[in-house]
């Protein structure tokens, strides 16, 4: 046996085919659940009526991957997109034609990504970076409509692919580490911070912040786990392999109960399920899901399709794999400014083009994270006034119970931040409130509007918090 | 309808796309790069149909992007020439050519819709039989081929919301794009001193005559851009152009020296101001 050949056969880097079709369903099935929620804000995130036209996303962002979603602002067409990328989803989910629809569940879903580039979080990347590197792994050759038989082939699968697979989440958690060498995680303050911010805190989270010995010593459990955890899942042990892959999940499980993180929450749990050792799938219970769900297949797709074999990876495939993962890792260590860059910039167009131009900076600097809500008071051509953001009628200055009344989605956070941040984006976005609210009262008119920002000082003690008032814009909007 | 018309027809069609691409190759900066007048925030935002217009181009801000579409176009276009493909060739030939034709839709003519038109039937008809380096695999059954037919046809007399100028009723009925006849654009720029001279001859004295149109041989293409600019629909788009000139002066003055672009339409009775960059001073509208 070569050396090559020694590599890949099972080993550490051994993956289980079940497991991996497990994380290719819960990826189709988190897919869905992106776009649903994405779906409600469709008109406003993502046509040419609302706050992110394409005549100011191509002054602003230069669009560096081919953008489907970018071809036409027409809602007809973005309406059947948005259906089409579900459809493929759920063919990913069922694992019909898996390799192809793997490609364009990643194509549409780093396309979606682009498009409203502001509205992404550290979980998008995640979702990105497991349909690219998923592309790569046999992922369909168990519990799907493609596969013939429970498993095609040996159940455990070993390669270049599979060690990418392993050491993506790996990377991701110690350079987050790295990141997070900075004074507010290391004096434990980081989730006092965070949680008092309601742009992202639930009101549930802040509940928490009473307790701030309790929350240091959260904080404190997170980064530990996070620096010593991917060691027990490059473990070759089932049991201590299991083990990490459950507190990974329950960690990312308890950030999305307390902050609006939306797909953050589950991405990285997609890693961990396809990490889950054979043993599982050996045990009653395991061997039962396994024969249920093959059983639901086979009833789906009696005759089963002929078989294009199990997939392989030839040498030169593998290295430029693992040459590409090498990139990737500079890339996101370039992230940290104390490191600064480490790839030329005339590189940069391959992790624009793969979609995996990662950045793990996750609640980083929280002193400066944003805090307080926005109203942008309108006059309407009958004099009164409204909330267009808040949806309130009359519009009221106050604290609201949450800063999203009209549009309760995590996928606004992260657009305020940067819109607040950057006055090119003022205008525009009261522009396409003004035009959402105009469809849902066509009754109404919008003359005059004003953008206004409450923004709150985050101090650990809640008492000292004070509040400053800042109009970033007022106009005609229409 | 024999066959080999069918294959004349497609090879014709090919040769008059290849002439009509090698006429766009001419101004290709002008028309479908972000560094001519027609940016891709411009087609979006103020071109007529621009918001709803579906083209590849579209898709990211890349500035190799236009030229591989383009080169790609002319290869598709290609292999249906030589009967490669022709089943798959057609419709991907038809798909990069309303690209092409949205991205800079301000230049087009009927001819244009017609070209577009007569791709569309390409994956229902047997004209890659003879005469064809690789003839497609299969033959649509005759019946699928009249149904679609007959539907293609009719959806073509129906204003598409997307692409107004695909619809025949638009080739049959639409406004003309060509510049009225003794009409020619002229364009002044002016500097910070207040000196005045006529764009891109810095020596020249500023002067509305003929002779000092701002495409003094235009183009083929270039005369259709200026008729649709003066249609009242596209009237966004003028400031576009002169702020494309008044970048490209800047590019050979140094910048911060100047101070406006006027574009001027001009005829037999006198001139009127057309567009103009910066736009403190509303322009004909």
């Amino acid at each position: 046996m070569s050396r090559w050949q020694a590599w890949q056969s099972p080993c550490l880097w051994a993956l289980d085919k079940r497991s991996l079709a497990l994380c290719r369903i819960a990826t189709g099935l988190v897919i869905l659940g992106d776009l649903a929620s994405r779906a409600q804000s469709f008109r406003i995130h993502y046509t040419d009526d609302g706050i992110l036209p394409r005549q100011l996303l191509y002054d602003i962002q230069a669009l560096r991957f081919p953008t489907v979603y970018a071809m036409s602002g027409c809602e007809v067409f973005l309406g059947a997109l948005f259906l089409f990328h579900g459809l493929v989803a759920l063919s990913l989910c069922l694992g019909y034609r898996t390799r192809l629809s793997g490609f364009l569940a990643w194509y549409l879903t780093v396309s979606l990504q682009e498009r409203m580039f502001m509205a992404n979080n550290g979980g998008d990347k995640v979702l990105a970076s497991i349909l690219f590197w998923g592309l790569f792994l046999p992922w369909g050759e168990a519990l799907s409509l493609d596969s013939r038989e429970a498993v095609e082939g040996p159940s455990q699968v070993s390669s270049m692919a599979t060690a990418i697979f392993m050491m993506q989440p790996i990377m991701m958690y110690w350079i987050s580490v790295f990141h997070k060498l900075e004074p507010t995680w290391l004096r434990g303050e980081v989730l006092a911070y965070a949680l008092q911010s309601d742009f992202y805190a639930y009101p549930v989270g802040q509940v928490l912040l009473p307790y701030t010995g309790l929350m240091r010593v959260m904080a404190y459990l997170t980064f530990f786990w996070e620096l010593l955890g991917p060691l027990l899942l490059l473990s070759t042990r089932p049991g201590l392999r299991l083990f990490a892959c459950l507190v990974f999940m329950l960690m990312h499980a308890g950030f999305g109960i307390f902050l609006r993180i939306g797909v953050f929450a589950f991405s990285p749990m997609l890693y961990m399920l396809g990490m889950l050792p054979s043993a599982l799938w050996t045990s009653r219970r395991g061997g039962r899901l396994q024969v249920a769900l093959q059983g639901l297949f086979r009833k789906a797709r009696p005759k089963a399709p002929s078989s294009s074999g199990p997939m392989t990876l030839g040498r030169p495939v593998s290295l430029a794999l693992g040459a590409l993962f090498l990139y990737v890792c500079l890339i996101a260590l370039s992230q940290d400014k104390r490191i600064g860059r480490l790839t030329p910039e005339s590189m940069d167009w391959l992790a624009n083009i793969t979609g995996l131009n990662q950045r793990w900076s996750v609640f980083i600097d929280t002193p400066r994270i944003f805090d307080g809500w926005m109203v942008v008071e309108a006059t309407m051509a009958d004099g009164r006034e409204v909330d267009l953001f808040q949806g309130f009628d009359p519009a009221r200055w106050g604290k609201p119970g949450t800063p999203y009344h009209r549009f309760d989605s995590f996928r606004w956070p992260t657009p305020l931040v940067v819109i607040s941040g950057d006055r090119r984006y003022h205008k525009w976005f009261v522009r396409g409130l003004a035009l959402d609210w105009q469809r849902e009262h066509p009754e109404d008119k919008v003359t005059w509007a004003s953008l206004m920002l409450f923004q709150e000082t985050p101090r650990l003690d809640p008492k000292g918090t004070t509040v400053e008032r800042v109009v970033l814009w007022q106009g005609n909007p229409l | 309808v024999t066959v080999r018309v069918l294959a004349l027809l497609r090879i014709a069609l090919a040769l008059a796309i290849l002439a009509d691409l090698g006429r766009w190759a001419g101004d290709f900066t002008l028309f479908f790069t972000s560094s001519g007048p027609l940016t891709l925030s411009a087609m979006v935002a103020d071109a007529e149909g621009g918001k709803e217009a579906f083209s590849l181009y579209n898709s990211c801000t890349y500035s190799e992007a236009p030229v591989l579409l383009f080169a790609l176009t002319v290869l598709t276009v290609l292999a249906l020439a030589l009967g490669f493909r022709g089943d798959l060739a057609g419709p991907v030939a038809w798909l990069l050519m309303l690209s092409l034709q949205n991205r800079a839709s301000i230049a087009l003519d009927r001819w244009d819709a017609l070209l577009l038109a007569s791709l569309a039937f390409a994956p229902l008809s047997p004209w890659d039989r003879v005469w064809a380096l690789r003839p497609a695999p299969r033959v649509w059954p005759q019946r699928a081929v009249a149904v679609m037919m007959a539907l293609a046809l009719l959806g073509s007399f129906v204003p598409s919301a997307w692409r107004p100028e695909s619809a025949a009723s638009f080739f049959a009925l639409g406004p003309r794009s060509q510049p009225p006849d003794g009409v020619w654009y002229v364009a002044l720029v002016r500097d910070r001193d207040g000196r005045q001279w006529q764009w891109s001859r810095a020596d020249h004295e500023p002067s509305f005559a003929r002779e000092s149109s701002l495409f003094p041989n235009a183009s083929y293409r270039q005369s259709l851009y200026l008729g649709g600019l003066s249609r009242p629909d596209n009237w966004g788009l003028r400031y576009w152009l002169a702020y494309y000139l008044f970048k490209k002066e800047e590019l050979s003055q140094g910048p911060g020296g100047l101070a406006l672009v006027e574009v001027h339409q001009c005829d037999a009775r006198g001139h009127r101001l057309f567009a103009r960059w910066p736009m403190q001073e509303t322009s004909a509208r």
